[in-house]
């Protein structure tokens, strides 16, 4: 395929992937929650990948079959306490797609022991590159959590396009209030003396 | 005119003093009291662990118990000189395990054996099956309905699982001990995973809390002591649910049926393995011995520690742990951890 053959295509592969978001919607309703939606436009998002990787690679992985391999990745990272903030997406010769995940709770005793229960499951089901690289990222969010300093991993950006890529943003444990949370503080701490 | 210590004479006495003083300092840490810790539900093994050291050792350690976890890690996983051993009824979580790390204590885990709770019902009973949902959907205080928090009013079993019968519910869960911890990590901290109000708490006590919470309505009663399991047992409704011990079943098994949890009954292989739901391992760590702070007496006596609670007359069928109500390991993995620990323990000594 000479140079010009290959930006025809990939300009017509562009306009292809356009009614993705329109049919995803189809499929959503007025009453899905926000991360319904989010999750049906990144099913629709991932099979497009998937039909043009197809089409320009015949021996590309199937984003939908990895997906479904990956429900166990995801059920683990839930346990670890990290939950969906959003999923990127964007367009073009070469295509990027990932998710932010967020720091939403702390893991209990109860939650360390099933994750060590998981870990040993996740290892005898998938043993491939990918599944090593998902649990590296799941250690590395757990041992992150037992680090007793003054960071934490408040967000994981997980990238599958172009490339398998874990980011850690990494902020100090006390940080100072914004304005709205302080404003928040105070109202409740008000109405707790009140009540006292 | 008397001569100055030159620097070499006084690093000879340094060398001196270093070289006499390694005795003395293996002959008092022969003098200190070696010390284990056992939280609280372990207080039947730590027992078997007593006498069996009693027998075995001249000095053997004492064993000190708390109810705290927390503390009993704490008290195992510090800088220096901390208890020597530590019982728990369940293995050292990863976060525990970096915490010893970080103080430089290198745990040696040996498992005594499985613990189980089982759930029990008087023989002829309308159950015949039952799933950690149910058992959280019957016993958990409050619900979360449309978003806003209930205080549970499920009373059939029917209603918390739809393949169960239309029969009033009373489930007996004991007051403490490892069954009762097993109860609430195992089936209401693992049902509670699946509530999306629960898991919007941030705090990890607080939702270990709410999730364990039991309700008071009378539906859910707890028990404490083989005495009050019997007076409820003596005149059982058809409804009724008993969580107990593999030890307190196995004592009344010909009153009793062991329902299948999951779809896997509790017997001694699935237990073993612990392919049952509510089953784990119960732990002695011990503190690998730094030869820094310790001595060889002190570290033989570890070792001697390591060997009598890992002897098949302890860990084996009809041993010591199984008599108090562990199932063992299979014989294989008896066999590896015992050489396994008493080689770490014993491993390094010159």
């Amino acid at each position: 395929m000479t140079m010009r053959r290959f930006i025809a295509a990939s300009c017509l592969l562009v306009l292809a992937m356009s009614p993705i978001p329109a049919r995803a919607a189809e499929s959503v309703t007025w009453t899905a929650t926000m991360s319904d939606k989010l999750a049906a436009v990144w099913d629709g998002t991932a099979a497009a990948f998937g039909t043009v990787f197809g089409w320009l690679w015949p021996g590309a992985p199937d984003l939908r079959a990895m997906d479904r391999r990956e429900g166990r990745f995801h059920d683990l990272i839930g346990l670890v306490g990290y939950g969906i903030k959003g999923f990127q997406t964007s367009i073009g010769l070469i295509p990027s797609a990932g998710s932010t995940f967020q720091l939403v709770r702390e893991m209990s005793d109860a939650d360390y022991e099933e994750f060590d229960l998981q870990m040993i499951r996740f290892e005898q089901e998938s043993g491939g590159p990918i599944a090593r690289f998902q649990r590296m990222i799941l250690m590395a969010l757990v041992d992150a959590q037992t680090l007793r300093g003054a960071y934490k991993v408040d967000r994981v950006e997980l990238w599958v396009l172009p490339l398998p890529q874990a980011t850690f943003h990494i902020s100090p444990a006390r940080t100072v209030l914004s304005e709205e949370n302080d404003a928040l503080l105070r109202a409740i701490e008000s109405l707790r003396e009140h009540f006292q | 005119m008397a001569q100055r210590p030159t620097l070499r004479f006084l690093r000879r006495v340094a060398l001196v003093v270093a070289v006499a003083g390694w005795p003395v300092a293996g002959a008092t840490a022969w003098a200190a009291e070696m010390t284990l810790v056992a939280t609280a539900s372990m207080a039947p093994y730590g027992a078997v662990l007593a006498e069996r050291l009693r027998q075995r050792m001249p000095d053997p350690p004492v064993i000190a118990a708390t109810d705290n976890v927390a503390v009993a890690v704490e008290r195992f996983c510090v800088r220096g000189a901390g208890v020597d051993g530590l019982l728990l009824h369940r293995a050292l979580n990863r976060r525990e395990r970096q915490h010893c790390t970080d103080v430089g204590v290198e745990p040696v885990a040996l498992a005594l054996g499985v613990e189980a709770a089982v759930v029990a019902v008087p023989q002829g009973s309308v159950l015949s099956r039952m799933t950690l949902d149910a058992l959280f959907a019957v016993a958990i205080r409050e619900v979360s309905v449309e978003g806003r928090n209930r205080i549970n009013t499920v009373g059939k079993w029917r209603e918390a699982d739809a393949t169960h019968p239309d029969e009033a519910m009373i489930l007996m869960v004991p007051a403490d001990g490892a069954a009762r911890a097993l109860f609430d990590d195992r089936a209401m901290q693992s049902a509670c995973r699946k509530l999306p109000g629960m898991q919007a708490i941030y705090s990890a006590a607080e939702r270990s809390r709410r999730c364990t919470a039991l309700r008071q309505d009378g539906i859910v009663r707890e028990y404490d002591g083989a005495a009050a399991l019997d007076q409820a047992l003596a005149e059982p409704s058809p409804g009724l649910v008993t969580i107990m011990s593999s030890a307190a079943f196995a004592a009344r098994a010909s009153r009793l049926t062991a329902l299948p949890v999951e779809g896997v009954v509790p017997d001694d292989d699935s237990i073993s393995d612990e392919s049952y739901p509510l089953s784990r391992r119960v732990y002695l760590y011990l503190r690998k011995p730094d030869s820094r702070h310790q001595g060889a007496a002190d570290r033989h006596r570890l070792a001697m520690v390591a060997d009598a609670a890992s002897h098949e007359e302890a860990v084996g069928p009809g041993g010591a742990f199984a008599a108090a109500g562990l199932v063992p390991l299979p014989l294989a993995a008896r066999g590896e951890q015992r050489a396994a620990v008493l080689k770490r323990l014993t491993g390094d000594w010159p």
